[in-house]
Parts: C-alpha cells; sequence; structure tokens
C-alpha cells in the first residue's frame, strides 16, 4: 500500500537505493511524512539538532548560513530525491544551517535511531553519507561544516581544514650568516637537529642548512669550516604562510622535492614543518601515493597508476578538497610521472644531445588535469645548427616521445590521445618563428593552449622566455587578439534556443555533453581573454580571475570562479563514478542524471560564459578572423 | 448465536464488547485545550455501495494516523467487507436474516471492530465527514445502539472557512477551487494521491489536504483542538 509506493520512491534515492528490500520496510516503520508550505524554516542554524533525516518528496529546500555580518551564504538547493538534516542529525548538538523551504515541500522524515542504526549496519550507505557533504562545492562555508562534521566523529586531523599554524610545533633553531660553519655544526650537535635556519638580525629567515649541505658541500668539497655558514646555506628559501592549509604546503614540498618547509607569520619565522608532520594526518592517501610514485623505478612499475590516482581522489573529496586542490594534486603527480619515466629514459639512452626543456600545456600548464587526464607535452630544446648534431637531437626526442606517449597509455593516463606530439618538440628559435606567425591567419597552429606552458624539467627560463614572447605578443597585436578571440568563440555553450541542454545526437556518448569542451574549455578561454588583455601572467585559470577580480576590478569573475569551480566539480565527481563502474572517466556527463537543482546550476554557468561570449564577440572579434 | 441475533435485532445496550465499551467514556479523556500539533488523528474515508442513507452500506474503510499534522504513513487501516455480503447485507437491513447473511454482518462489525480500535481516542478527519460517520456508526447503531463517539472535523468546511477569514491562504494557493470534491480539491493543492483509487488513497489525500490547510491555523488564532473543530465542525 503506502509503504510499498515510499520503498519503490526510497529506491530512486540515494544512498538508500543500495539498501535491501528488507532494510527499507523496517526502516519505514518509523517513518512520518511533513509538509512544510513555501517559506516555512524547518532546521534553524544553531538551533536544537534534525531529530530526523528529511527526504523531499516533492518541492525543494535552500540549505544556508547566515553569517556574522548577517550575510546569507548558501550551502545548497536541494529537491526532490535529496536529503537534508543529516549534518546536526550526526553531531547531536545543534543545527549548522539554515534549511526552509522553498517551494511547497513534502518529506519523508526517517527518526535518528532508525538512520544511525541503518548507517551502523550499511558501511557503503556510510561512506554516501560521509562523501555527499563534500559534494557541493559551491557552498563557501562547507569547509567549516565539514571540519565540524568530521571534528565531532573521529578526532582526526584534515589536510584541508588545518591551517598550516595549527600543527607547526616548535620554533627552529636558528643562527646568524657570518657564524662559522663548524660553530653551526656544533649548535646542531648539541640540540641533535638535523637542521638550522639562517636568518639576519632582525630575524628575517634568509637560509637554511641542512645535514645534507654538511655533507656535500663541507666534507665533499673540503671546505674550511671557518667559513661563514652563509656560504653553504640553501637559498632561495622555500616558505608558506602560517595561515595557509597543510595541503598547500605539502603540494609545496612535493614540488620542491623537500623534506623541510619553513612556516612564515608575515615575514617572521614561525616555525617549520617536515615530512614527518604529516605523518599525523593518518591515512591520507595522496601522501602515500605521491611516496609510490617517488619510489618508482620502472615503467612496468606504473603500470597500476591509475586505479591509485582514482583513490586518492576520493579520499580527497572526503576530506573536503576543493577542485583545485585535487586538480592540482593530478597535475603534481602527472609531473612526478612524466619526471619518473624520462629519469627511467635517460638511465637507458643516455643525456640529450643538447640541454631542453620539458613543458606541460594546456590543462596541465594551468595545474588544471582532470582524471581523464588528457596531460600534454612539449619540448624545447636549445638550438642547433649543425645538421649532424639535428639528426641527433632528433632520433633521441624522438625516441622520448614514444617512451613517454607508450608509458602514459599503458597506464591508462592519456587516454588514445598522444600525450606528445612530434610537432610540439622544436628549438627554441623554431617555437618563437611559430608563435610569431600566429595571428596571421588559419592554419597557423595555433593552439591557445600555449599561453598557459610551464616547464616541468629542465632549465625554466627556456619555457619562461617563449611564454613571455608569446604573451606580449598577443598584447601588441589586435589581430592575434582577435584571432585569439575567434578560436575561443568556436565552442558554443550546450544551451538550445529553448534554453535547454544541447546534447550529442548519436554516437558512443549520445545525448550526453562533454562537459569540459563545452563548459570548463570556454570558461577557461575567456579567462585567458582577459587575463591577456590585462597582461595578467598567472598559469591558472582561478589565479587569473583571482587577479582580474582584485587587481582589474573585474566584477564578473566572481562568477566565473564560481562556475568554474561548480564543473570541475562535477566533472570530477562524474569520472570517479565512471571509474568506480569499471570504466576510464572521460568527460561527457549526462545531464538527465543530474538533479533539477544540478541542472539548474549548469544552465547557470552555460548561460554566464554565453553572456561572457557575447562580450568578447563585441569587444574583440571584429569579424574580420575567420573561425 | 441467538444473542447475536438480538443484538443485530437491536436490543440497546446489550453487553458492548471492550472496544466499543471504551469508546463511550471517550469524552472523559478528551481535552478540548490540547494544542493541534500534540492531537492524533485519523484521517479516514469509507467507499459505499451508494448514498442512500437507509439502504447502502460500507464497501471498504481505508485510514491513515497523524501525530498533529505529521502523517505516519505505517500506520495505516484498509479493509474490505466481502462483496457478496455487502450485496446481501442490505437485505439484512430490510428483510429478514439467514446464516451466510449473518456472517456477513460479522465481518461488516469485525472490519468496522477493527477500525473502532484503530482509531482508539483520535480525532477523525474527513471529507464530507458526516457520510463517512453515518456509515461507520449505522451498523453500530443496529447492533450495540450505540454511535462512534470520537470527535470529527471536515477538510471541506476547513477549507471553505479559511478561504473565507485568512486572505494569505487564498493567496498562497491562488485562489479557492471552485469543485470542493476530493479529487478537484486534491488537484488543486498538489496532492499526490497515489497509483490506486480507494478508501485508503482517499483517506491518504484527505490526510494531506488537513497537512495542507493547518499551517494557516495558528495565525488565524486557531491553536487548540477545541477551536480546530469549532471551524471544521462537520
Amino acid at each position: 500500500m503506502l509503504k510499498d509506493e515510499i520503498i519503490d520512491f526510497f529506491k530512486n534515492v540515494m544512498p538508500l537505493n543500495q539498501l535491501s528490500h528488507e532494510t527499507l520496510e523496517e526502516m519505514i516503520d518509523d517513518i512520518s511524512m511533513e509538509y512544510y508550505p513555501k517559506g516555512e524554516k524547518i532546521l534553524l542554524q544553531d538551533g536544537p539538532p534534525s531529530e530526523f533525516l528529511g527526504v523531499i518528496k516533492k518541492g525543494g529546500v535552500k540549505v544556508y548560513q547566515t553569517s556574522e555580518t548577517d550575510e546569507e551564504v548558501v550551502v545548497d538547493l536541494r529537491s526532490e530525491g535529496e536529503h537534508f538534516g543529516m549534518l546536526s542529525l550526526l553531531s547531536g548538538d545543534r543545527s549548522r544551517n539554515n534549511v526552509i523551504a522553498i517551494e511547497d515541500t513534502i518529506c519523508y522524515q526517517i527518526p535518528k535511531n532508525t538512520v544511525l542504526g541503518v548507517l551502523q549496519k550499511n558501511p557503503e550507505v556510510n561512506d554516501y553519507f560521509l562523501k555527499s557533504f563534500f559534494v557541493n562545492l559551491l557552498d563557501k562555508t562547507y569547509e567549516e561544516t565539514r571540519k565540524a562534521y568530521t571534528g565531532g566523529t573521529t578526532g582526526e586531523q584534515l589536510l584541508f581544514s588545518t591551517k598550516v599554524k595549527d600543527i607547526v610545533r616548535t620554533e627552529p633553531k636558528t643562527i646568524l650568516p657570518d657564524i662559522s660553519i663548524q660553530q653551526a655544526a656544533l649548535e646542531m650537535a648539541t640540540h641533535k637537529i638535523s637542521s638550522l635556519v639562517v636568518v639576519d638580525s632582525a630575524g628575517l629567515p634568509l637560509g637554511m642548512v641542512t645535514d645534507r649541505d654538511f655533507r656535500e658541500k663541507v666534507v665533499a668539497e673540503a671546505r674550511d669550516v671557518a667559513n661563514p655558514v652563509k656560504a653553504i646555506m640553501n637559498t632561495p628559501l622555500i616558505t608558506i604562510d602560517s595561515e595557509e592549509n597543510c595541503f598547500e604546503a605539502l603540494l609545496r614540498m612535493i614540488r620542491n622535492r623537500i623534506h623541510h618547509i619553513l612556516v612564515l607569520e608575515g615575514e617572521k619565522l614561525k616555525g617549520m614543518l617536515t615530512n614527518h608532520d604529516f605523518m599525523l594526518f593518518q591515512g591520507s592517501s595522496p601522501t602515500i601515493l605521491v611516496k609510490e610514485i617517488g619510489q618508482i623505478k620502472t615503467i612496468e612499475e606504473l603500470r597500476d597508476t591509475a586505479p591509485k590516482f582514482y583513490k586518492a581522489v576520493s579520499s580527497l573529496l572526503r576530506h573536503g578538497a576543493r577542485p583545485h586542490n585535487i586538480t592540482g594534486l593530478i597535475t603534481e603527480l602527472m609531473e612526478k610521472i612524466s619526471n619518473t619515466v624520462v629519469d627511467i629514459f635517460t638511465e637507458e639512452n643516455g643525456d640529450p644531445p643538447v640541454p631542453y626543456t620539458l613543458f606541460f600545456f594546456g590543462g596541465g600548464g594551468r595545474h588544471e588535469l582532470t582524471l581523464s587526464f588528457k596531460v600534454k607535452m612539449g619540448v624545447v630544446y636549445q638550438d642547433v645548427i649543425s645538421p649532424e648534431l639535428k639528426r641527433q637531437v632528433d632520433t633521441y626526442f624522438k625516441l622520448l616521445a614514444e617512451t613517454l606517449n607508450s608509458s602514459m597509455l599503458a597506464c591508462d593516463l592519456t587516454g588514445a590521445e598522444q600525450c606528445i606530439k612530434t610537432e610540439n618538440i622544436q628549438g627554441a628559435s623554431t617555437w618563437q618563428k611559430q608563435f610569431k606567425r600566429w595571428g596571421t591567419g588559419a592554419g597557423t597552429g595555433r593552439d591557445t593552449g600555449f599561453f598557459d606552458m610551464r616547464a616541468i624539467r629542465g632549465e625554466h627560463d627556456r619555457v619562461n622566455t617563449l611564454r613571455q614572447y608569446l604573451i606580449n605578443r598577443a598584447a601588441h597585436s589586435r589581430g592575434l587578439m582577435e584571432a585569439l578571440a575567434a578560436d575561443t568563440l568556436q565552442k558554443k555553450p550546450p544551451l538550445g534556443f529553448f534554453k535547454d541542454f544541447v546534447v550529442e545526437k548519436g554516437g558512443e556518448h549520445k545525448n550526453k555533453l562533454n562537459l569540459y569542451e563545452r563548459g570548463i574549455k570556454p570558461l577557461v578561454g575567456c579567462a585567458r581573454i582577459y587575463g591577456l588583455e590585462k597582461g595578467v601572467m598567472r598559469h591558472s585559470t582561478l589565479g587569473r580571475l583571482h587577479e582580474l577580480s582584485s587587481r582589474h576590478g573585474f566584477k564578473v569573475a566572481e562568477d566565473m570562479i564560481q562556475a568554474f569551480g561548480y564543473l570541475n566539480a562535477l566533472l570530477i565527481h562524474s569520472q570517479l563514478h565512471q571509474a568506480e563502474e569499471g570504466g576510464l572517466p572521460g568527460n561527457f556527463i549526462n545531464p538527465d542524471s543530474l538533479t533539477s537543482f544540478e541542472r539548474k546550476t549548469l544552465k547557470e554557468s552555460f548561460q554566464l560564459t554565453a553572456r561572457l561570449y557575447e562580450d568578447i564577440e563585441g569587444n574583440y572579434w571584429s569579424g574580420k578572423v575567420l573561425p | 448465536m441467538t444473542s447475536f441475533i438480538k443484538r443485530i435485532l437491536g436490543q440497546p445496550r446489550a453487553e458492548l464488547p471492550d472496544w466499543l465499551q471504551r469508546q463511550q467514556n471517550l469524552k472523559k479523556r478528551f481535552d478540548p485545550k490540547s494544542p493541534i500539533n500534540e492531537t492524533d488523528f485519523v484521517a479516514f474515508d469509507t467507499e459505499l455501495t451508494g448514498l442512500d442513507f437507509k439502504q447502502d452500506a460500507i464497501i471498504s474503510i481505508g485510514a491513515v494516523k497523524l501525530r498533529g499534522t505529521t502523517i505516519l504513513p505505517a500506520k495505516t487501516f484498509y479493509r474490505l467487507v466481502k462483496p457478496e455480503c455487502e450485496l446481501k447485507h442490505k437485505s439484512v437491513v430490510v428483510h429478514e436474516l439467514t446464516h451466510t447473511d449473518l456472517e456477513c454482518a460479522e465481518n461488516l462489525l469485525e472490519v468496522i471492530g477493527d477500525f473502532v480500535k484503530f482509531v482508539g481516542d483520535a480525532v477523525l478527519i474527513g471529507h464530507f465527514v458526516h457520510i463517512d460517520l453515518h456509515f461507520v456508526s449505522k451498523p453500530l447503531q443496529q447492533a450495540f445502539g450505540v454511535s462512534l463517539k470520537n470527535p470529527a472535523l471536515d477538510t471541506s468546511t476547513l477549507h471553505d472557512w479559511l478561504y473565507e477569514n485568512d486572505s494569505k491562504f487564498a493567496r498562497h494557493h491562488q485562489g479557492m477551487t471552485m469543485k470542493s470534491d476530493l479529487f478537484s480539491m486534491a488537484k488543486k493543492y498538489g496532492v499526490d494521491g497515489g497509483k490506486a483509487h480507494n478508501a485508503f488513497s482517499d483517506a491518504y489525500i484527505t490526510a494531506q489536504l488537513f497537512q495542507r490547510f493547518a499551517p494557516f491555523l495558528p495565525e488565524c488564532g486557531v491553536k487548540t483542538l477545541k477551536e480546530l473543530l469549532k471551524v471544521a465542525r462537520p
């Protein structure tokens, strides 16, 4: 009767659909059904905790917080088949959000004890609830929410909520730059420590000396121990501000391959973090994955990497990572893997005939790789004149490219596309000549992704100089800007005449939508164009937008940041889901599988892009440059 | 068996069964000042052979409990009176009794008895509830000479009263439906009765209509059960 209807309904509600029919039947015995007219407050922030899990049968609610300044911060909009009240039900102390009916809303209410019982007996459902708190990335405050939740239940410190200042323990020992090496060594021996921070008389840190410097720079080089310690200190210092989160610190340590990082408060030395400090974050698999990749010695061992990525990303989401944290980590790991492959290659094939720089461009350059990877690389090598050397160079890099392509393919990290193409291996001056031709019309091999090129191995300057050249050219050439605008406008946002989604009409991805090509890439393109216009040098889309917003008062940037975050979150979740189902994560999503609010947000993001396009079309594209 | 026939034939106050006995002093337990949201309600509906108060009878009863305005979907009641019995039951009233008819009468009384037990002390809710009350009470009258004592309220009356007295209500629901039958109202107020159309789904719709109307009551000064019964009298 009624129960069967409710069970049928729950069978379409994530994650209740994971429960057996019997469990659902039991659960329904204690259920109630409530009606809230539009505008009624269901839960009050800081009010009593929810005594039930609300599952929306019809209508919709808004979950929001009121800030100290009385500003309303929307955490989420939930509609049919979605739930609310879980957080305060679990914490049991108070409601963290306001929940208000924004339509006439009917919901089923499952009492607290029933929910807790089900969670206990069904770990997969438990997992989902934990995860789903981090799903909605539009929420500015959800980090706080998540902290409150995890703080209450597991007591585990977490990478994203914990600021560096919260885990930095003691101030490191310092030493003045003119003290002798011997004195410094004595100091370290007395305190039984392995490093010293060199500071000036005002206490501002200048550099660092570690055990290794004594081995490599003093003993191995037979240096006079009466020399001042500044002669052997490491500069520049890799530092992190105490207000940053621990994930950022970890990322910076991975990036610079260091084991210590100095923590600054303003300019003042606050303390030091070491690898060991991160051991405190038990079981956070990103650290483990980084370690594992670091230990890989043969390409064969890389084969099983992709599933580990999925695991790491899934765990990151659970730890409260934002989309840019995740794409940042994926990119760092891809860099590490690429470097490992090249290390292995160099060991087997010897050093290159000429120095070169390996770089990422496109998403990799922007630190924006997702689980579909699709990393794109290129090589800039020192110009060669002699034909004999040129032949050697060509052979060497051809082999390197083949090795990179086949290894990435083998570990499912690039899909069918080659990560490095022959045409993207050039001498510095050839690159420059090519960039010079850009803007003179179609067919010049223009790829806006090169504006985002970033060195990952070798002398960084080779790539930085090229990029600077390219950006300068765009700044001075109206024609090139118009051409770039035309390139960007090519992919229209997938909104139809009636503002519905335009999906693929046939083929493998019938009725699906390429979220990257149609959603993320247009936003990236717009941010890039505006950035170029204003001379913003940042690589990442978010970096560009933040700078546009803060330095240039570009108001729409805030909206773009939100939309960009949302689209990436949606894509990563969909990719994880694809991976969980045993497929290779791609960029397609099915709009029909989204909830009505997700669809609404998606549409709004596309409409934002459509408005940006109109703006760009009006400003840049004179119509002279054929798309 | 003879004493039972006597009951059917209407000897007043023959020994009442426990469930009916308990009914009779309900008034003593009844607290008119209790707030609406702490009151137990049962929304119910009956399916009838027709609307002739004298000749027709109940085919089925459906009901669902509410605590305040919260529907309790697991606390439901739905029973059919055997169809062949129901037809012959008409003759019970008008004509002589036969052995099989007795069984059927028992069947009807059994269903109504279970319903009365299900209802307990709750306040009844129905749409045009006087009709349902009549058909539930009639067999009780015939058999025991007593009727159902539970207070009852009518969603159709409540609706009209709200429409007259609360401009917000009219605005919220963009005017009143011209038709006041259950289905027109359900449609008007976006109430979903489920797949089946029977006494139970109608009771469920009635419960939801009550749920829709109730939020407007406090601002109209209707907070206690007494006040509610006054404005939603059948």
